[in-house]
C-alpha cells in the first residue's frame, strides 16, 4: 500500500527559457506564420497611420525631402472657406441618409421576418442593389437623373403630371438626389442585419405577450424594439460614420457641384491631394483626414458613453 | 514497452491553479494503470503532461527511463485516445488511422498492414472509406482507439474514452479495451471519474483528489484497505457509510458506539487494526460498507453485539438487490426530523428476499470484521 | 455521398404574428396586403433599376434617349453589347478586374489563414498585443490611410522603384484587412482543440497542422472571406483610380465613367450591364455565404 510521500529532493526541473528553447518550442515557426500578416499590416496599415500624423505636420512634395511646418496645415484648412461648406454638406447628407436609410429598412425587416413562405426572395431582392458595384449604381442613376424632359425619372413623373426636374443640376435638389441613390444602394445591407437580429429574438417572448393579450403593435413596441436596441444603436453609429465619409456619390455625380452644394469633407480631402486645381497639397489633405478621424472618434466615444445606459446588456 | 514514472511532478496553470501537486508514481511495463478521482482532481492534467500537451511546472516525467520534460509530443512515442475522439473530420477512417504513420515516414505497405490489422481487430473494415460524421459514437470511439493501436507506441494514454457512450455500449467496450490491452501488453494510463471502470479495468488504480495522489494500489487493496476517508468514500458504490463514533470498552470488550447502537469489535479486526488502541475513549469516524450490512432475518445466529436495531426509512428495490436506508443516529428527541438528511443516513445492501418495509422496524447484522476507522481530524485510516 | 441542398435563405417567422393572429381576417388582410405591397415595392425599386439597365443595354441609343420607358419600340440592339466588349474594350477592362480580384483574394486568404492560424492555434504569448494592434486598425477610418499609402506606392521607402501602375499596389494593401483575420481567428478558436492535440501527438509539425488539419476544416469561413474579398475588389474605385494611371490596366469601375464620354448611351449602358453580371451571378449562387456574413455573424444576438 503506497501513499504519496514527501517530494524527492534533487528532482526540481524548471524549464529555462532561452532563445534555443524558444526556437525548439516552435517560436520561430509561429513568427514565420505571422510574417505575411505582420508585413502587410506594417507596410499598408500601421506605417501609413503613423505617416498621416507626421505628414499633417509637414509640407511634402514628391521631389525634395519633406519640411516641418508645425500646425500650419491645420490652420490653412480651418481657414479655408470651403471647409464650412463641406462640413455643412456632409452633415446634410448624413442627416438625410439617416432619415431615409434608418427607419425604412427596419420596417421592411419587421415585415419580412413575418413572411411565411418564400422568405428568401425578399432577402435576395433587398440585398441585390448592395451587390452592384457602386460605380455602376451611380452612373446608372446619373442616367436616371437626366434633367431633360426625356430623362428616365422625368418621363416617368411626366406621366403623372410632375416635373421635369433639374435633379443634379439644381443646388437644392442635388444632395437629396445623391441621398436617394445612396439609400437605394445600401439599405439592403441594413435590412439583412436587422433581419438576422429579428430572427434571433426568442419567439417565446412573443408567445408570452400573446397570452397576456398584447396586440400586434404592442408586441412590436414592447418586445421587438427593446430586443433590437443594441443592434439599432450599433447600426446607427456605423451608418453615421459611413455617411460622414461619403466620397463616391459627390465625386461621380456632380464633382462637388453645382456651386459646391455637394462638396463633402472627403471630396475636399481628395481635392487637396489629387484635385486638378488645388492638388498636390498632401499636408492639408492629411491634416483634414486627421481632423475628421478625431472628430469621428470623439463622436463614437461620446455616443458609446451616452448609450451605455440605454443598451440592454 | 516502457515504464512511465512521475517524480515530484507539479503543474501550476497560468492563472495560479495548482492542478497537480508533487505527484510521485511509477508505472510498470505492460501495466494497466487507472487514474481515478472526482472532476478537478488533476488526473487528466497528469495524463496530458505525459503526452506533452501540458508543460510540467516542476518535477520530471520519465518514459522508458528517459526524461521527457522537454521532448515534444511527437517524439515521445505515446498514443492518446481522447474523450471526444478528436478524429479528423475531413479524412476517411483509413486516412485518420494512417495520418500519424504517414508523418513518421513509414512505408506505404507497412502503413496498409497496420491500418488493416487494426481495422480488423476493432471490426472497422466496413468503415474504412467513410468519414467520421457518418459513423456512430461507438464506431468513432473505435477509430480513436485504432489510431492509437496502429502507432505501436510505448504507451497508450486514454482520457475518459467511454464517457460519451451510452451505458450498455460502455460495458461492452470496457471489456473490449481490457482484452485488447491484455493481448497487446502495452503500458496504459487510463483516466476516468467512474470508480466502477477503475475497479474492473485496472491492474492498479491511483486515486487522486485536488491534485494529490491519495492512494495507489490494486483494486482489491484500495477497496479493503483505503488509506483515508476520501478513498474509502470514493471507491465502492453505494458509498461507504460513515458516522462519528466513540470507542469504549464494555465488559472488557472493545466496543464502538454511535447513536443508540453498539457494536463489539472482533478479535480478527483488532489484530489488523492495532492502531485503534490509541483511540480508546475517544471519538473516531466509523465506516461500514453497505454490503457489509445484512438483514438479520438471513443471519439468525448472529450475536446481539453484532446487530443493530433500527427503522427502515426508505427501501429501493433494484431486482438483484435491495437498498435499505435508515438513520444511524437519531436526532435528539426534541428536534423534529424533517427529512432523512437530518439524521446520519446509512444505506444497507441486503438480500433481495428481504421483508423490510418502509416505516417498519428492521434488524441488521454487521460484519464486524470489515469495519473501517478514520481519525476525525486528519481523515487517515486507522490500522 | 451527401447531396448539397440548395435552399434559398429562408426566413423563419419571428413569432411576432402567431398562427392565431393570421386566422383573424383583419390581420390576414392588413398584414398580408402590407407584405404584398412590400414585395411589390422591393421588385419595383430594388429590381426595377436593374431591369431597366438590362433592357436598355440591348435597346438602340435613340430609343433610350427619346423614350426611356418604352419597351423595344424598334427592336433590339444586341450590337450594344458586342460594341461595348470590343470597341470600347470593356472586355479588356473586365479581364483586368478579374485579375485584380484574384490577386487580392489570394493575398487576403494567405494573410488571414496564416495569421488567424498562428494567433488561434499556435497562440504565442504576444498574441494579445497583436490582436490589439489589429483592432485599432478596425476603428481607423480608411481616409486616414489614403494619402500616405499613395505616397508609399509612388515612392516606396527602401525600394527605388515605383509601384504606380503595378497590380501589386492593389493586391498587397488588400491583405491588410483586420476584419478577415479576426473572422478566421474566431473560426479557428471554435474548432475543437482536441483535433489539433491529436495531430500533435500523431507527430504533426505546425506546418502540417496548418495544411492538413486547419485548412481543410476551415472551408466554410474561407467561403465567406472569399466572397467578400472578390466582391470588395470588384466594387473598389478610388484606390485603383489613384494607383493605376495607365488606362490599359484599369479595372471596370475606374474606366466606366470615362467610357460614358467616349461612346453612345446604348453602348455605355451595355458596358454598365456587363460590369454587373459577375457580382449578380455570384450573389445568386452564393446567397447563403453573403447573407450569413452580412448578418454581422449573429454576433449581436439580443
Amino acid at each position: 500500500m503506497s501513499v504519496s510521500g514527501p517530494r524527492r529532493a534533487g528532482t526540481r526541473h524548471r524549464a529555462r527559457r532561452t532563445p534555443l528553447t524558444w526556437v525548439r518550442g516552435g517560436g520561430l515557426t509561429t513568427v514565420l506564420f505571422l510574417l505575411p500578416m505582420l508585413f502587410v499590416f506594417a507596410a499598408f496599415s500601421w506605417y501609413p497611420i503613423v505617416r498621416t500624423v507626421l505628414m499633417s505636420l509637414q509640407h511634402t512634395n514628391l521631389v525634395q525631402a519633406p519640411t516641418w511646418v508645425g500646425l500650419q496645415n491645420f490652420r490653412e484648412v480651418l481657414q479655408d472657406p470651403l471647409l464650412p461648406i463641406a462640413v455643412k454638406n456632409t452633415l446634410e447628407f448624413a442627416l438625410l441618409a439617416l432619415i431615409f436609410g434608418y427607419p425604412i429598412p427596419l420596417a421592411a425587416a419587421v415585415l419580412m421576418s413575418e413572411v411565411r413562405k418564400r422568405g428568401g426572395i425578399y432577402s435576395a431582392l433587398a440585398y441585390l442593389p448592395v451587390v452592384i458595384p457602386p460605380v455602376v449604381a451611380v452612373l446608372l442613376w446619373k442616367t436616371f437623373y437626366d434633367a431633360s424632359s426625356t430623362g428616365v425619372f422625368n418621363s416617368v413623373l411626366a406621366r403623372i403630371g410632375l416635373g421635369p426636374y433639374p435633379w443634379l443640376q439644381s443646388p437644392h435638389m442635388a444632395m437629396p438626389s445623391l441621398v436617394l441613390e445612396s439609400t437605394w444602394a445600401n439599405a439592403g445591407a441594413t435590412v439583412i442585419i436587422y433581419l438576422a437580429a429579428l430572427t434571433a429574438v426568442n419567439p417565446e417572448l412573443y408567445e408570452a405577450a400573446a397570452v397576456d393579450g398584447a396586440s400586434l403593435w404592442r408586441k412590436v413596441w414592447h418586445i421587438t424594439l427593446p430586443q433590437l436596441r443594441t443592434i439599432l444603436l450599433v447600426t446607427l453609429i456605423l451608418q453615421i460614420i459611413a455617411t460622414a465619409q461619403v466620397f463616391l456619390e459627390p465625386y461621380l455625380f456632380t464633382s462637388g457641384g453645382p456651386n459646391n452644394s455637394t462638396l463633402t469633407v472627403l471630396l475636399l480631402i481628395y481635392n487637396y491631394a489629387f484635385g486638378n486645381s488645388l492638388g498636390g497639397d498632401y499636408g492639408k489633405a492629411t491634416a483634414l483626414s486627421l481632423m475628421l478621424a478625431v472628430v469621428l472618434a470623439l463622436f463614437s466615444l461620446a455616443y458609446l458613453r451616452a448609450t451605455r445606459s440605454w443598451s440592454t446588456k | 514497452m516502457a515504464a512511465i514514472e512521475f517524480q515530484g511532478v507539479s503543474k501550476v496553470f497560468p492563472d495560479g491553479t495548482l492542478a497537480v501537486d508533487g505527484l510521485d508514481l511509477a508505472i510498470d511495463e505492460g501495466e494497466f494503470m487507472v487514474f481515478v478521482g472526482p472532476s478537478g482532481c488533476g488526473k487528466t492534467t497528469a495524463l496530458r503532461m505525459v503526452a506533452g500537451l501540458e508543460e510540467i511546472t516542476e518535477g520530471e516525467i520519465l518514459i522508458g527511463g528517459r526524461v521527457v520534460n522537454d521532448v515534444t509530443p511527437k517524439d515521445r512515442d505515446v498514443a492518446m485516445v481522447f474523450q471526444n475522439y478528436a478524429l479528423y473530420p475531413h479524412m476517411t477512417v483509413e486516412a485518420n488511422l494512417a495520418f500519424g504513420l504517414k508523418l513518421r515516414g513509414i512505408r506505404r505497405d507497412e502503413i496498409r498492414r497496420r491500418v488493416h490489422g487494426a481495422a480488423e481487430t476493432l471490426g472497422l473494415e466496413e468503415q474504412l472509406e467513410r468519414k467520421p460524421s457518418a459513423l456512430s459514437g461507438g464506431q468513432r470511439q473505435r477509430v480513436a482507439m485504432g489510431r492509437a493501436i496502429v502507432r505501436e507506441p510505448q504507451a497508450y494514454l486514454m482520457d475518459e474514452p467511454l464517457s460519451n457512450l451510452d451505458a450498455k455500449l460502455r460495458v461492452q467496450v470496457r471489456a473490449e479495451i481490457q482484452s485488447l490491452q491484455r493481448s497487446l501488453a502495452v503500458t496504459t494510463i487510463y483516466v476516468t471519474h467512474d470508480q466502477t471502470e477503475a475497479m474492473t479495468m485496472g491492474d492498479r488504480i491511483a486515486v487522486m483528489q485536488r491534485g494529490t495522489l491519495q492512494q495507489v494500489d490494486t483494486p482489491e487493496r484500495v477497496y479493503s484497505l483505503p488509506t483515508n476517508r476520501f478513498v474509502a468514500g470514493f471507491i465502492g458504490s453505494p458509498a461507504m457509510n460513515m458516522v462519528e463514533a466513540r470507542l469504549t470498552r464494555e465488559n472488557g470488550v472493545p466496543t464502538v458506539c454511535f447513536g443508540a447502537h453498539r457494536l463489539a469489535l472482533d478479535d480478527e479486526l483488532l489484530a489488523s487494526r492495532s492502531g485503534l488502541l490509541d483511540y480508546e475513549g475517544k471519538t473516531v469516524v466509523l465506516g461500514i460498507r453497505p454490503e457489509h450490512l445484512e438483514d438479520a432475518a438471513f443471519a439468525p445466529d448472529a450475536p446481539p453485539e453484532r446487530t443493530i436495531s433500527t427503522v427502515c426509512a426508505l427501501r429501493e428495490t433494484l431486482g438483484s438487490e435491495v437498498l435499505v436506508h435508515f438513520a444511524a443516529v437519531e436526532p435528539a428527541p426534541d428536534r423534529e426530523v424533517v427529512s432523512l438528511a437530518d439524521a446520519t443516513a446509512f444505506v444497507a445492501r441486503v438480500d433481495p428476499q428481504t421483508a423490510a418495509t418502509e416505516g417498519a422496524p428492521l434488524r441488521l447484522v454487521v460484519d464486524t470484521r470489515r469495519l473501517h476507522f478514520f481519525d476525525p481530524a486528519t481523515g487517515l485510516a486507522v490500522y | 455521398m451527401r447531396r448539397r441542398r440548395r435552399t434559398p435563405t429562408a426566413v423563419r417567422t419571428g413569432g411576432l404574428v402567431t398562427t392565431a393572429d393570421w386566422r383573424r381576417p383583419g390581420v390576414r388582410f392588413g398584414l398580408g396586403s402590407t407584405q404584398a405591397l412590400l414585395l411589390i415595392a422591393l421588385v419595383v425599386f430594388g429590381l426595377g433599376p436593374l431591369l431597366w439597365l438590362a433592357k436598355s443595354a440591348i435597346t438602340p441609343t435613340n430609343d433610350t434617349i427619346s423614350h426611356p420607358m418604352a419597351f423595344f419600340p424598334h427592336g433590339f440592339a444586341w450590337s450594344n453589347l458586342t460594341q461595348a466588349w470590343t470597341n470600347v474594350d470593356v472586355g479588356r477592362y473586365f479581364w483586368n478586374t478579374i485579375v485584380i480580384a484574384i490577386g487580392s483574394w489570394l493575398v487576403q486568404i494567405v494573410v488571414a489563414t496564416t495569421g488567424g492560424f498562428a494567433l488561434s492555434v499556435l497562440r504565442p504569448r504576444y498574441g494579445g498585443v497583436i490582436m490589439g494592434f489589429l483592432y485599432v486598425t478596425l476603428f481607423v477610418p480608411v481616409v486616414v490611410l489614403l494619402v500616405p499609402l499613395y505616397i508609399e506606392i509612388v515612392h516606396p521607402p527602401l525600394i527605388h522603384h515605383t509601384f504606380i501602375d503595378s497590380y501589386w499596389a492593389i493586391w498587397l494593401p488588400a491583405g491588410a484587412s483586420a476584419f478577415n483575420v479576426v473572422l478566421v481567428k474566431r473560426f479557428f478558436d471554435n474548432l475543437p482543440r482536441e483535433v489539433f492535440e491529436a495531430a500533435r501527438i500523431d507527430g504533426a509539425s505546425p506546418f502540417r497542422l496548418f495544411w492538413s488539419v486547419a485548412l481543410p476544416m476551415s472551408k466554410p469561413i474561407l467561403g465567406v472571406v472569399s466572397v467578400f474579398a472578390v466582391l470588395a475588389s470588384w466594387k473598389d474605385f478610388l484606390w485603383p483610380l489613384l494607383v493605376l494611371t495607365n488606362p490599359d490596366k484599369q479595372p471596370l469601375s475606374v474606366r466606366l465613367p470615362t467610357i460614358q464620354s467616349q461612346t453612345e448611351l446604348g453602348v455605355f449602358l451595355a458596358a454598365l450591364f456587363i460590369a454587373c453580371i459577375v457580382p449578380i451571378v455570384a450573389f445568386l449562387v452564393f446567397q447563403r455565404s453573403f447573407l450569413r456574413g452580412s448578418g454581422l455573424g449573429g454576433a449581436i444576438k439580443g
